[in-house]
């Protein structure tokens, strides 16, 4: 059987080479993967090894993660810089996707905004929400920040609901809890909460309420 | 069904009249531009500037079309320079679609647009989908935003169903784009923090839309955007041209040299080259049953390729009708 590598990796960018030498060629003739929210596949593995000596992960329950298709993994966030790259690496070392990280981080001015987008961070219009999860993408949504209780969930805003249930992308509660400075993080996947095939007309309130709630149990479990 | 093509002149109205031409729904074909077609087809085509409102009235409403399809919508420095495109753009369309709707057998208006009309103010969505409310930010989406108003309306005496297809910007070795002409240059000025990425079109996808727009009308906007994304930098390497980071003020400069070498930048592609152009194109294959065919890499490299040029003689059939 021969392995038609070159014509396979054209089709699918899974395939490409991730040795140095064929990260450079692809770099140097400019045909490499930039994709439409400016995600940069090449920098994300170059970025990876460094992610690993910042950051131990201790990750729960990453079999709920889907293969192929949208989710948007909702999480919690005490300060809220570790957060979401927390939750990327995690997300990329169970199932080689990249996240989708919504907030403010794509918007800060200056170089890091835009270096972010290279690495998956998006602004979190509900319109991007939208198409992110049209296009069959793992979407993170942090949040309201809980710097002094940690372990307590605020509240669940329901116009990213209303963009899950359009889109029929499961909700999956995510606990991510750390200290900022510290080494270890731990990164706790909560049951899927289906929005396709649900019987009758569901409410994005009841929806958020609903998530909140597995959210919150993932949080007390995580205390005791 | 008889077709009315404006701006017919230009690259897709010519491969639109040639697709019809074999068409046994499509019983006649009437152009209208400033330029005539580079190939030629049985339609009938008049040289009339979009500005001289009298004339197009007339050559309108004796054809009685019963199909608009509006492409006399010229971009800045793409074929007119940005004053006599704004006013070509403006004065073209409410004659055509006010003197098409008068004859009074329209059934269905088709649009080019762009998702220039989007716009690009801080904060608005990075891929926007055609739930989102246009808010241009640069004459030309302007200019779009006008002339969608402006059909809608007309689409609106008429009870026709109006479909405006928004295309992304569409570049290719023969097509006059200021974009296309801009990443041809040598030397490439790009945004050194965070150059983003951009989509594109190619113009015989474009044409395929127009063509399912016309026989299966829908009624509201449609994007239609090339797969994947490119940014400056990377277009520029793959042409083997050289890319120049540039930011703040020296994007003045960057901009007067792209000028003077032959490559004038208009506010819209500037504002692509600072501030990134894609959107959803999902409710193209949805609605109109399209998809376009080349994604956004392949465009560039066919801008950057030289094709053979296929000579074709006279068009004898044609001739002796």
């Amino acid at each position: 059987m021969t392995v038609v590598d070159a014509e396979l990796a054209a089709l699918d960018p899974d395939l490409e080479r991730h040795d140095l030498a064929g990260i450079l060629a692809r770099r140097l003739s400019g045909r490499f993967t930039i994709d439409e929210w400016g995600l940069d596949r090449d920098l994300l593995t170059a970025v990876t090894p460094l992610v690993r000596l910042r950051w131990g992960l201790r990750i729960e329950g990453d079999s709920v993660l889907p293969e192929i298709g949208p989710a948007l993994l909702v999480h919690s966030r005490r300060v809220g810089l570790s957060e979401p790259g927390v939750l990327a690496a995690a997300v990329h070392r169970s199932t080689d996707r990249p996240l989708r990280a919504t907030g403010y981080l794509a918007s800060i001015p200056g170089p890091v905004g835009p270096f972010a987008r290279r690495l998956g961070a998006v602004p979190g219009d509900s319109a991007d929400l939208r198409s992110l999860l049209r296009a069959g993408e793992l979407v993170g949504l942090p949040l309201g920040r809980q710097v002094r209780h940690p372990f307590h969930v605020g509240p669940v805003p329901a116009a990213p609901m209303a963009a899950a249930l359009a889109a029929g992308a499961p909700i999956i509660p995510v606990a991510v809890l750390g200290v900022e400075v510290g080494r270890w993080w731990s990164v706790r996947f909560g049951a899927p909460i289906p929005t396709r095939r649900r019987r009758g007309v569901v409410d994005p309130g009841e929806l958020a309420e609903a998530v909140r709630q597995r959210l919150q149990a993932l949080l007390t479990r995580a205390r005791g | 069904m008889r077709v009315l093509i404006t701006g017919m002149g230009g690259e897709l109205g010519t491969r639109l009249a040639n697709q019809l031409d074999t068409d046994p729904a499509v019983e006649a074909v009437f152009g209208l531009d400033i330029d005539p077609p580079r190939r030629r087809h049985r339609a009938e085509f008049h040289r009339v500037d979009p500005r001289d409102h009298e004339t197009t009235t007339r050559l309108i409403r004796g054809f009685e079309p019963t199909a608009l399809v509006h492409l006399g919508v010229y971009e800045p420095y793409a074929r007119s320079s940005p004053r006599s495109a704004v006013e070509r753009t403006a004065a073209g369309t409410l004659a055509a679609v006010s003197a098409a709707v008068d004859a009074g057998r329209l059934d269905r208006i088709v649009v080019r647009s762009g998702i220039e009309i989007y716009g690009r103010r801080r904060g608005a969505p990075a891929r926007p989908d055609e739930d989102v409310r246009p808010d241009p930010t640069s004459p030309f989406g302007r200019q779009l935003l006008h002339v969608e108003r402006v059909c809608t309306e007309g689409g609106l005496h008429a009870a026709a169903p109006v479909t405006s297809l928004r295309f992304a910007p569409l570049v290719g070795p023969s097509f006059p784009s200021p974009l296309g002409r801009y990443l041809r240059m040598p030397v490439v000025p790009f945004r050194a923090l965070g150059d983003p990425p951009f989509s594109l079109l190619h113009q015989s996808d474009a044409a395929a839309a127009l063509l399912a727009a016309l026989r299966r009308p829908v009624d509201g906007p449609v994007n239609v955007v090339g797969a994947g994304a490119v940014t400056a930098s990377q277009a520029a390497r793959v042409g083997r041209r050289l890319p120049m980071p540039t930011m703040g003020l020296g994007w003045t400069s960057a901009r007067l040299f792209s000028e003077l070498a032959g490559a004038p930048v208009p506010d819209h592609v500037h504002e692509l080259l600072t501030r990134g152009r894609v959107a959803d194109g999902s409710r193209a294959f949805e609605r109109l049953g399209v998809r376009p065919e080349r994604s956004t890499p392949e465009v560039v490299e066919d801008l950057y390729a030289w094709s053979e040029i296929v000579r074709v003689g006279p068009d004898v059939a044609g001739e002796a009708a």
